[in-house]
């Protein structure tokens, strides 16, 4: 009898200690955060006031948050066009190694293992002391500054830097989603004379949808809610050329005594984080092998 | 027939090693300069970033592996990474598993929907939030950080998992359920075995987040050096104004080294686990 | 199934015995009434440069035996004004802290009662007026115990003054002068992080605009311009005079940087913070450098920053016995002897009357802040959200060469976007 009623609820009782995590530690946060949003709460005080939708209006005003919106825009397709171009080439390159293979991916690995912060330390280094002496060699005028100096260049730099570590991982899950491919498949195109070209493009890249999708969806949200990299090397300037919205949630909250305020932006991200996912996700269900 | 298939392969290998080659270009360039940093002392690296050090100074390593506290922080963050690790996997799989299995019904479409949003929220709205619930719950403490990696793991990890499992044949478990295997037994027996290419992923992904993690640690664990975690110790030498980098950057690879180490000895569990899944025939 | 059943097992011990370590901890942590005579108290302290570590440190272990029934756990975190906020946000504040009583946001705390109120302690007369006036709350209450001073200055490497015959210059045109000296010598004048734009603008607005911060406190409360303010050209002006005498890469140079730079001898004068003695020393200690005041046109027209760096607070929200126990501490730093130890290690000038300070080449800046003009931080009066905002516009004005017309208009229109209503 009772092995009757686990069987038939082994479903559900798989999904009730992590409903019950997910909910004390992560909902019931949220929901609070979003109803600070709704608050003139500046952080400290013991007491603060409702103001409805305020908030949101004041930013939909403010020419300091559409810029911020601008540049997290071009930090997020910069992000996501380098992240996901280089990891899967680094994926079909890795996956079709003979020689060396577990010591190359262990190499590109490296990068993941390592803080932020050291990172950007490391790039700020190699930006003002390296490049200089090149740009003066070279003769190319835009380098002769670190080019985190130049309002034109920063947010570029900081991009490439957030590259070096973030290609890594979903080189992996490429790597993962390259393995589900049954190798006869591989055989059969072989055999039929397909180029290593066509090949992947009718057999490879139908199973990788998926993890097109999953590794996409990550990027655009490792995108858009980018914070450590621009602080730690430009700390959102010079002249807030990369004052991502990260740095200006993290500055309203924690200087400015705009504690709601700072919500509020989080909220508006976190619409539009959820709306390009879901978009995405919506085209690629169509693809993919079942 | 063959030829030409040949000579298509090496146009491919070579443009492949050589951008192979690049990257480690790239990868090991960064690198040195902090192994080479961490050998001189603060005034050498100062005078000169990028040389190759004088004298090889083990000071740096001395004083950091001797100040006690050190191998504490390497303690407690190699106990929260482990049991987190351990909740992840104890809630991620099961709960992917249900919701990809039953995707048409209300519970489970809901379900997943409520962990996907999760996916999109930024940290920063639940920052503050978070630690007031875990200052009322008396949860300041590994124990409490270690739930709360577990809760926060379920975004990714379902996401991750859901896609996966969906992409998986189901012809296995449809034989073994006519055999009259429970669901349990399934899942334990027949579902684990053949994602494990992606719970490999999502364990590494995992530790390395909970190892290398600065801020929940930081809001969490403050209020006592004994609590601290790696990145903390790491961003101790970092004040306001002044960044002693050579003993920070010490640090970084000592915080390297375990990891290594894990993944040279595990290696081989580590590649059979990925590559597991293409063996399904 | 076996083999599976174990690691099940296996992963569960495991569990088990994490959760059972970490649950020990958790009581060792509340076990403060073992011992019910030993008062247990949680010192936040913000600064964790090594010399102010060891400072504190020395002063507590003296403390601990004379007062052996109060122990005080020093705790410095990293990213300390983050977690100090969350602290209070979060209803868990330290019973003694050190924060910036000057500060808009420490102003905020006092409102809300968070902070306990000082005036009445004796010791609160041991401190210096001139900072202890900088620290009055909104009530005329004071709710801190400054401790040590900050300044900006122009450090300079003596051995480059004294090869070339250069006196310390105490009028603006002298120190162009000494410049175009250095210039001419190949000697870069001046090294500027204008990658870290915030204290330099603060540095030469003050010294170069003396009034110009209550001016803009005009302008955030709708009154007033500072476009075509002559006092603010003249600062402006000035600002790109120095740029024209400084390294050609500065706008990617950090704070940091510069004062390793300095450090190496590869520049004669920086602009730069108290804080930035201990950073030079460590990088070369055999550098013979000293500080002087940034000077405008005349020495009656020279204002210097200057501001309290360090200051102790106690939470109102602790426990009678806590605040006992911090009470009993603030009283014995304040002692001047224990003050001056601190000041000596630390390498911090202390602002406890009746101490010296050791390093005699700091005198010219010292002896400036003791007799002459001195201006608070800007976020003392200005906004903090302002105050961060006018960096990005001066370095837009550097950076992009626009005219000092357009820089005043700009500065305008960022103070008024960012006043919070």
């Amino acid at each position: 009898m009772i092995d009757k009623f686990l069987e038939r609820s082994t479903y559900f009782l798989f999904t009730v200690p992590a409903i019950i995590l997910y909910t004390l530690f992560f909902a019931y946060a949220v929901i609070v955060g979003i109803q600070y949003s709704l608050t003139d709460w500046n952080g400290i005080s013991s007491s603060y006031n409702y103001v409805g939708f305020s908030n949101y209006t004041e930013l939909w005003n403010n020419p300091n948050f559409r810029q911020s919106l601008l540049v997290t825009g071009k930090y997020a397709v910069m992000l996501v066009a380098g992240v996901m171009s280089l990891s899967l080439i680094l994926a079909l390159s890795l996956n079709s190694l003979k020689k060396f293979q577990t010591f190359t991916k262990s190499i590109y690995f490296l990068p993941a293992i390592i803080s932020a912060v050291t990172i950007s330390l490391i790039w700020d280094q190699v930006f003002v002391r390296v490049i200089p002496p090149i740009g003066q060699g070279l003769n190319i005028m835009e380098l002769y500054q670190s080019p985190l100096a130049h309002p034109k260049y920063a947010l570029i730099a900081v991009v490439i830097v957030n590259i070096w570590q973030a290609v890594a991982l979903p080189t992996l899950i490429f790597i993962a989603g390259l393995q589900s491919v049954p190798s006869e498949l591989y055989e059969a195109g072989r055999i039929d004379g397909a180029s290593t070209f066509n090949r992947f493009r009718y057999i490879t890249f139908p199973f990788l949808i998926p993890t097109i999708t999953v590794n996409m969806v990550l990027a655009i949200k490792s995108g858009i809610t980018s914070f450590d990299y621009a602080y730690a090397l430009t700390g959102g300037g010079p002249v807030k050329s990369t004052n991502v919205i990260g740095i200006m949630i993290y500055n309203d909250a924690f200087q400015n005594l705009k504690f709601a305020m700072a919500n509020a932006e989080s909220v508006i991200l976190f619409i539009i984080i959820a709306g390009l996912s879901f978009i995405q996700i919506r085209l690629t269900r169509k693809g993919g092998v079942h | 027939m063959n030829l030409a298939i040949r000579k298509e392969g090496l146009g491919w290998r070579i443009l492949r090693n050589i951008i192979l080659l690049i990257g480690v270009i790239i990868i090991m360039g960064p690198l040195y300069l902090v192994i080479v940093n961490s050998f001189k002392t603060l005034e050498e690296a100062g005078k000169g970033f990028f040389s190759f050090p004088k004298a090889l100074h083990f000071s740096n390593y001395a004083e950091l592996l001797s100040k006690g506290n050190y191998w504490r922080v390497v303690w407690n963050t190699t106990l929260i990474t482990t049991g987190s690790v351990i909740i992840v996997l104890m809630i991620n799989p099961t709960v992917a598993y249900a919701i990809a299995r039953n995707r048409h019904k209300k519970y489970y479409k809901f379900l997943y929907l409520y962990i996907l949003l999760g996916l999109f929220v930024p940290f920063q709205v639940i920052m503050l939030p978070l630690t007031k619930i875990m200052t009322n719950m008396n949860l300041l403490n590994p124990f409490g950080l270690i739930l709360l990696y577990g809760a926060l793991s379920l975004t990714r990890g379902v996401f991750l998992l859901v896609n996966y499992i969906e992409g998986m044949p189901t012809e296995i478990e449809e034989a073994a359920r006519i055999d009259g295997c429970s669901t349990f037994k399934i899942y334990y027996l027949i579902t684990l075995r053949l994602i494990m290419p992606m719970l490999v992923t999502l364990v590494i992904m995992d530790s390395l987040w909970f190892w290398n993690d600065f801020m929940l640690p930081l809001l969490i664990l403050n209020k006592a050096k004994e609590f601290w975690t790696l990145p903390l110790y790491q961003y101790n030498f970092k004040t306001e104004y002044s960044f002693n980098y050579t003993m920070a950057f010490t640090s970084y690879l000592m915080a390297m080294l375990p990891i290594i180490v894990v993944y040279a000895a595990g290696q081989k569990y580590i590649i059979a686990g990925l590559t597991e899944g293409a063996i399904k025939g | 199934m076996k083999r599976s059943a174990k690691l099940s097992v296996t992963a569960m011990l495991l569990m088990s015995i994490i959760l059972t370590a970490c649950g020990k901890e958790n009581v060792a942590d509340n076990g403060n009434s073992s011992k019910s005579d030993v008062v247990k108290i949680e010192f936040f302290q913000q600064q964790g440069e090594e010399a102010i570590q060891n400072a504190y440190h020395e002063i507590i272990a003296d403390f601990t035996k004379e007062y052996s029934n109060i122990e005080i756990n020093m705790n410095t975190v990293p990213d300390p004004v983050k977690v100090l906020t969350s602290r209070f946000a979060t209803n868990d504040i330290p019973p003694l802290f050190t924060d910036f009583p000057t500060q808009l946001q420490f102003k905020e705390k006092v409102k809300n009662g968070y902070i306990e109120n000082l005036s009445d302690q004796p010791f609160i007369k041991e401190v210096n007026e001139k900072y202890l006036d900088m620290t009055v709350a909104d009530d005329g209450g004071y709710y801190s115990l400054p401790y040590a001073r900050n300044y900006m200055a122009v450090y300079y490497n003596i051995n480059l003054f004294e090869q070339n015959n250069v006196k310390i210059p105490t009028t603006y045109a002298e120190f162009i002068e000494a410049c175009r000296l250095f210039q001419s010598k190949g000697i870069t004048p001046l090294y500027l992080p204008l990658k870290d734009v915030g204290h330099i603008f603060q540095a030469t607005n003050i010294a170069f605009a003396p009034g110009g911060v209550e001016e803009m406190v005009k302008v955030a409360n709708g009154e007033g311009q500072v476009e075509a303010n002559p006092v603010f050209l003249e600062f402006a002006k000035k600002l790109r005079e120095l740029t024209q005498y400084a390294n050609k890469d500065a706008f990617g140079v950090s704070a940091q940087m510069m004062q390793e730079t300095f450090a190496n001898g590869q520049a004669a004068m920086i602009i730069s913070g108290s804080y930035g003695r201990g950073n030079i020393k460590v990088a070369n200690p055999n550098l013979k450098f000293g500080a002087f005041p940034l000077p405008n046109d005349t020495v009656d027209t020279t204002t210097a920053l200057s501001g309290v760096n360090a200051s102790l607070s106690i939470s109102a929200k602790a426990k009678p016995e806590e605040k006992e126990a911090a009470l009993t501490f603030l009283k014995y730093i304040a002692r001047p002897e224990v003050a001056q130890k601190w000041s000596d290690l630390s390498g911090e000038p202390s602002i406890i009357k009746g101490t010296t300070y050791g390093d005699q080449y700091l005198q010219p800046i010292l002896d400036f802040i003791d007799k002459g003009r001195v201006h608070d931080w800007m976020s003392s009066t200005l906004e903090s959200a302002i105050v961060t905002e006018l960096y990005s516009t001066t370095q837009g004005y550097l950076i992009n060469n626009e005219t000092p017309e357009q820089y005043l208009k700009n500065i305008d229109e960022t103070i008024k976007l960012n006043t919070v209503k």
